[in-house]
């Protein structure tokens, strides 16, 4: 299916064209989200319909053919395996966000003044933050560690799927100094699945012949349950914030976007399980004693006989994510004459793994066929630098399609490059 | 999904001889040395159940309406002075009634007739047919004159059926007539018409006589000795059945006093065709349940209905029942006495009975089990002998063998029956049915030699226990044990109560009373064990690994430290289901070292070994897929200069394992 949905909008990043009225509807970030403001500000139509996907994962270390192969099944040799060793660094980090939605917004009366939007989106981060000796316990094995320590002290990961239920009011100002839009909303959020690993201090030592492992660790990992993530299943709520602010400047030479979204919790309540762990033990082997004497009928659980052996510590108390809040302000500047757009911007997902991304962008309007093309490069983010290209494409006064990608290296050249982004978004515009 | 290579310890232990040997048949000794202390119930004699047997006591009763009776009735009718009158009328008739009250002379008078008469009979009947009975009629002349010529007819109102004809001449006036008739194959009315036909008179001849019209002509009939083929009456209360008597149990022998009921039960089978209830009674004065209260049975079957019958099969618990046997007189045994009785019980009620009609009734005790008995239990000779299987002690040993230093086995009888008793064990033969070895005890002092058994007591109950200590000094029972027998056979003669009756009516059995045969082991561990086999096989549980071909080749490695004066040598089978091995791994040659005797002959430090398997994909594979291990262990005593070849066992000796692999895993994220 995520095969399947990457293909989809790779393909639309290519393959979108028309030729309809020239207009200049300037870009609005390296990442699809739905901004209340913005579409305020280019659309004008009275019932405005709006979907968008985005898809964006990074590595400082692992290379975007990796977390590919990673990510989509398909077996990773050694080969492989020593490409992306060859990568690490001392701190690494990782990071993966998928979302969707679709909205629907009108006036409010019959003024153009105020607007309400309503939407349904699916959200999905993950983020991990790794040091090399976990990256080799993950993909080779201890077996290479033998009579060695390993140290994976200050790694995390954390994980949240979330459906967000939003509305928003915009509202329009036109003053002297240019047109502005503004906008808030409130968000109720579904957990679905939320999972969260801090691994303080952790240090393993593997006997060169096996006989024993030395653990030293002080963790904490909580995690909403471990039953399939689907809509029905409900394991937490939360609730959220956002904030919009767009301009336009009186000659429609400049424009400008300011987001805060997300800024919201979601508690995991209903079935939380948590596991702490903060000791130093030595692991030689399951102690099967009981077993043998008591005969066949004896039996005890893999997770009952690893709890105690490693010493763990576990409770249903509730734990909260912060969600990954976005931070983003761009602004960009419209050469009618030469039809010509620069834009430079920096976007930034707090709380998670995520580098502030700055990106700078140029386009060019071809009106013959309200296409608007562009050329995007950044730096930061969940990986390090990256390349796209954004193709806009305006069809009538009332459909608008966007496809994108902030860093189309990862795909281009998956085993040199780190990051991989693609986008879609449509907006249809009706007038009952 | 990729490649892991994973080296770690997977399982550890440490299994000293109390591990292994559960602690209800280990004894630590003061040195610190281990005996084996087994105990085996061999034999767990039910006296109750083998021996006495209660027989049932089940009463057949039928009874038939010819033993129906109707009670002898009576009934009167009279016919006045007046009456006559009125029948003969104007002017004779108008005379008479004219006269009363006067004295005047009578006239001859001729074609008198009493007119019909109506009779209710039917307070003996509604209908009738009779197998016998007799009619007597009297006829009282209370009129001033003489009758002559009379002819009185009593028939049927239904179907005018003559039931009396009779002539009488004449009856003077004040004078009575007496006649019988038979009814015997008549049908009787309940509603019957009385008629004297063309009677005269020779009148007061002349006399004067006093006229009075309430003068009558009284008829007086009664009916008895009725028995009937059919009735249509109300029948009087009266009994069907009753009997009161002693039931005699026969027991061949044994004469008890008292019985406690474990089970059993009383049935009452019922089949009633009569059209009326029938009252049942049964009591046994001296049957008592924990409460005092004795049985006491009492239930009404329905009236069948016309043609047809009614059903009653009943059961009546009997548990815990205390029964008195020595009968009504109180000085008899094996006797309890009991009451039947069914009756009807007259309701008022109008019902036909058929000579067809009739009752079964069949009640009584069965299947009587005792819990308690008292009184004497007679001489009897019980011979018993029987193969024990089962024996679970020896049961993981497969082959090799040991060397018993000592041992010793007390046969031990557990008697919970208040008898004596005298016990000759004629044999007694172990035997390992998979090796087919078998050995004789061969005790002079117990075998075939009557010893007597200790009889158990009353108040407060008190095993009697009997015991035959059987040492290497007494008999050959170390040649028993080295065979790791798994069966014993045994032949035993009992005879109970050889001296008669010698408690007076005191033997008894309770619920606790079993007589038993332990056989009580103890085996100090100090042998010689020469290639001795233990096998023993567990679920793997590896069945239920998920991913299974995930985990492929390794190397896996045993970490011993052996703590125990044995080499051992251990094989792995992996099993399937039906028991086929699958795979195996043999780690038995070279085996692992034995722990060193030192100077006290004991093992103050285990020897090391260590042994590694290369599990190639193939036989991981095949491993995984078992759904049992088998394990094959293969011991040797290793004893050392100056001590006995026979190693001795201590409480702390102990063998400590790891095993620990490495191997490569598949990690598959399921993408």
């Amino acid at each position: 299916m995520r095969t399947y949905l990457l293909n989809v909008l790779l393909l639309m990043t290519i393959a979108a064209s028309a030729q309809q009225t020239p207009a200049f509807t300037p870009p609005v970030s390296v990442h699809k989200y739905y901004n209340p403001a913005y579409l305020h500000l280019f659309d004008q139509a009275e019932i405005q319909l709006y979907t968008f996907a985005d898809f964006y994962s990074g590595s400082n270390s692992l290379p975007a053919g990796f977390v590919q192969t990673l990510l989509f099944g398909s077996f990773i040799d050694d080969a492989r395996k020593d490409k992306a060793s060859e990568q690490l660094k001392t701190d690494n980090t990782a990071g993966f966000d998928l979302n969707s939605g679709v909205w629907f917004s009108t006036y409010l009366g019959d003024s153009n003044t105020y607007r309400l939007h309503l939407g349904v989106e699916y959200q999905n981060h993950r983020g991990l933050a790794y040091t090399p000796h976990l990256f080799e316990l993950a993909f080779y094995g201890n077996a290479g560690l033998a009579d060695q320590t390993a140290d994976i002290s200050n790694s995390s990961y954390d994980g949240a799927v979330w459906m967000s239920y939003r509305t928003a009011l915009s509202r329009l100002y036109p003053t002297s100094k240019g047109l502005f839009s503004a906008a808030i909303g409130a968000s109720f959020l579904q957990g679905l699945s939320g999972e969260n690993l801090e691994i303080e201090r952790g240090l393993i030592y593997t006997a060169p012949d096996g006989s024993y492992l030395d653990l030293d660790y002080q963790f904490t990992f909580n995690t909403s349950d471990t039953k399939v993530v689907r809509l029905g299943n409900t394991k937490g709520i939360g609730t959220a914030g956002d904030l919009f602010l767009s301009w336009e400047s009186p000659g429609k030479r400049w424009f400008s976007n300011f987001a805060f979204t997300d800024f919201g919790v979601i508690s995991w309540n209903k079935t939380p399980l948590q596991y702490q762990g903060d000791s130093s033990s030595r692991f030689e082997g399951i102690d099967i004693t009981d077993v043998l004497t008591a005969g066949s009928d004896a039996a005890i659980g893999n997770e009952e006989l690893l709890m105690e052996y490693v010493q763990l510590d576990s409770n249903t108390n509730a734990f909260t994510t912060v969600l990954p809040m976005r931070l983003e302000w761009n602004t960009t500047y419209y050469i009618p004459e030469k039809m010509i757009s620069l834009s430079a911007g920096v976007h930034h997902r707090l709380q998670t793994e995520y580098s502030p991304l700055f990106y700078l962008r140029a386009g060019k309007a071809l009106p013959a066929s309200g296409t608007h093309l562009s050329v995007v490069g950044s730096v930061g983010g969940y990986g390090s630098y990256g390349l796209g290209l954004d193709i806009h494409q305006r069809i009538g006064p009332y459909i608008r399609l966007n496809a994108g990608s902030s860093s189309l290296l990862g795909f281009i050249a998956p085993d040199q490059f780190f990051t991989e982004a693609v986008y879609l978004a449509i907006s249809i515009g009706f007038n009952p | 999904m990729w490649d892991v290579a994973i080296l770690t310890p997977l399982v550890q232990g440490e299994l000293s001889i109390v591990d292994l040997l559960p602690d209800s048949i280990t004894q630590i000794n003061s040195d610190e040395s281990v005996t084996l202390v087994f105990r085996e119930n061999l034999l767990s004699y039910n006296f109750a159940e083998e021996n006495i047997s209660i027989p049932d006591t089940i009463v057949e009763t039928f009874v038939s309406l010819d033993s129906l009776q109707l009670s002898d009735r009576t009934i009167s009718q009279s016919i006045t002075l007046g009456e006559v009158a009125i029948a003969l009328g104007f002017p004779v008739g108008t005379f008479i009634i004219l006269s009363n009250g006067s004295e005047t002379p009578i006239d001859p008078i001729t074609g008198l007739s009493s007119g019909e008469q109506e009779i209710d009979a039917t307070s003996f009947f509604e209908a009738a047919t009779l197998e016998e009975g007799f009619l007597d009629i009297e006829v009282v002349n209370g009129f001033p004159i003489p009758l002559t010529d009379i002819n009185l007819q009593i028939r049927n109102a239904s179907d005018d059926a003559i039931i009396v004809d009779e002539f009488v001449a004449y009856i003077a006036p004040g004078e009575t007539f007496l006649s019988t008739t038979d009814l015997a194959g008549l049908t009787v009315d309940g509603n019957l018409i009385a008629e004297i036909a063309d009677f005269s008179s020779p009148g007061s001849s002349g006399m004067d006589v006093l006229i009075d019209t309430s003068d009558a002509l009284v008829i007086t009939m009664t009916a008895y000795d009725m028995s009937l083929f059919e009735a249509t009456a109300i029948f009087p209360a009266q009994n069907l059945v009753n009997n009161q008597s002693n039931i005699l149990y026969d027991m061949g022998g044994p004469e008890f006093t008292e019985m406690t009921i474990k089970s059993g039960e009383i049935i009452m089978y019922i089949v009633n065709t009569i059209q009326d209830s029938i009252h049942i009674e049964y009591n046994i004065p001296g049957a008592v349940d924990p409460f005092g209260n004795s049985i006491s049975i009492i239930m009404v079957v329905p009236p069948a209905p016309p043609d047809g019958s009614v059903i009653i099969d009943e059961t009546f618990p009997l548990e815990g029942y205390n029964v008195d046997l020595r009968g009504q007189s109180g000085v008899q045994y094996n006797t309890f006495y009991n009451e039947f009785i069914a009756r009807i019980d007259s309701t008022g009620e109008v019902v036909t009975i058929s000579k067809e009609d009739s009752i079964q009734v069949i009640y009584g005790l069965q299947n009587i089990v005792p819990q308690e008995l008292k009184g004497y239990f007679g001489q009897t000779d019980i011979s018993e002998s029987d193969t024990i299987g089962n024996l679970g002690l020896f049961d993981k040993i497969a082959e090799g063998s040991i060397n018993l230093e000592d041992g010793t086995v007390n046969l031990v009888i557990a008697n919970g029956v208040g008898i004596e008793g005298d016990v000759v064990i004629k044999k007694l033969t172990a035997w390992n049915s998979r090796t087919g070895q078998k050995v004789d005890l061969s005790a002079p002092d117990y075998i075939n030699v009557p010893v007597p058994v200790q009889r158990a007591y009353d108040n407060p109950f008190t095993i009697g226990y009997t015991n035959f200590a059987l040492t290497p000094a007494n008999s050959n029972i170390l040649d028993l044990i080295e065979v790791f027998p798994d069966r014993l056979i045994y032949e035993l003669d009992l005879e109970v109560n050889p001296d008669g009756n010698n408690y007076n009516y005191q033997d008894f059995l309770n619920a606790e009373s079993r007589i038993d045969l332990f056989l009580d082991l103890e085996i100090p561990l100090e042998f010689v064990a020469n290639s001795l086999t233990l096998v023993d096989e567990y679920d793997s549980g590896l069945n239920a690994i998920e991913n299974k071909q995930d985990i492929k080749e390794g190397t896996f490695t045993l970490f011993i430290d052996n703590g125990f004066p044995f080499e051992a040598g251990i094989k792995l089978d992996f099993l399937n289901m039906i028991d086929e091995v699958l795979a195996s791994v043999d780690l038995a040659a070279p085996p692992i070292v034995a722990g060193e005797l030192n100077a006290d002959c004991r093992v103050t430090v285990p020897a090391y070994s260590e042994r590694s398997v290369y599990i190639s994909p193939e036989l991981m594979q095949e491993i995984l897929d078992a759904d049992k291990v088998r394990i094959t262990a293969i011991f040797d005593t290793q004893s050392a200069a100056g001590c006995n070849e026979a190693v001795k066992v201590y409480s702390d000796y102990a063998l400590h394992f790891q095993l620990s692999a490495d191997f490569e895993y598949t990690i598959n994220l399921g993408n």
